[in-house]
């Protein structure tokens, strides 16, 4: 399985990407993760357990407690790997962009 | 000139965003013609095909491998959806939906991929990088070691 599949496909759920946004602001347990959402704890635990197995978040021991927190890694590396699927693009629009300015002067047609 | 936008749309989509600054007509001849195709799509095209109508198709080849498919629908200047294999597997690919619309006196492309799943899109993702990654590196050893 590609490295990239678990994480964009736990990504692709609006209340994980919430609970993530939630995390980034500091780490948080099952209980505060559930009160903004209107959805039970079990439910909370299972979109936390996919945002884990993609390794997105990690769970700190503390006493009885397990707050979750970000795995920055991972985020920084999902997030370079887009950048640089972007910038290939980029890199393609900007030789598009040089056409079209010389488009003007070109016969139409096929040219070799 | 504002730079791509790339974003993940639900399980499946890839959505490109792009603005130029040339009306969609021209934008169409570039996405379209053979000729023009081969100026931006990649410096190492060794053979391109395209027939930009429904019912027609299109092929881009490279030294070690191609793209091709058939055409689906064709609006010009306005509408494009394609589907694109890879190495002639008509098994796979994304179909792929361009949108120009005018903007001023420029255009705004919409560029969406969709997989077949979640596990497929990631791969195209991956996949894009590492061989556009490959090809810069060809490139700079092209510069570095003229023959």
């Amino acid at each position: 399985m590609p490295p990239l599949d678990a994480p964009f496909a736990a990504l692709a759920d609006p209340t994980r990407r919430a609970i993530l946004a939630r995390l980034a602001q500091g780490e948080a347990t099952v209980q505060d993760l559930a009160r903004p959402f209107a959805i039970s704890q079990p439910a909370i635990s299972r979109h936390l357990r996919v945002l884990e197995d993609a390794g997105l978040i990690e769970t700190r021991i503390q006493g009885t407690a397990r707050p979750r927190r970000l795995q920055p890694d991972a985020i920084a590396q999902l997030w370079h790997w887009l950048g640089q699927y972007r910038a290939l693009w980029e890199d393609q629009f900007q030789r598009l962009d040089a056409v079209l300015d010389r488009l003007d002067d070109q016969p139409e047609g096929p040219t070799p | 000139m504002t730079q791509a936008q790339l974003a993940l749309d639900g399980d499946t989509d890839v959505v490109i965003r792009r603005s130029f600054s040339h009306p969609p007509e021209k934008v169409w001849r570039a996405l379209t013609e053979p000729a023009l195709i081969r100026q931006w799509l990649s410096p190492d095209l060794t053979d391109c095909r395209m027939d930009a109508r429904p019912g027609g198709s299109f092929r881009y080849d490279w030294p070690a491998f191609f793209f091709s498919g058939p055409v689906l629908e064709a609006r010009a200047p306005q509408h494009m959806v394609l589907v694109e294999h890879f190495n002639g597997d008509t098994t796979q690919g994304p179909t792929v939906t361009t949108t120009l619309a005018a903007d001023g006196s420029g255009t705004r492309m919409t560029v969406v991929m969709r997989y077949q799943d979640a596990a497929a899109r990631a791969t195209a993702i991956e996949q894009g990088f590492t061989d556009g990654i490959a090809e810069v590196y060809g490139r700079i050893e092209q510069v570095s070691f003229p023959t």
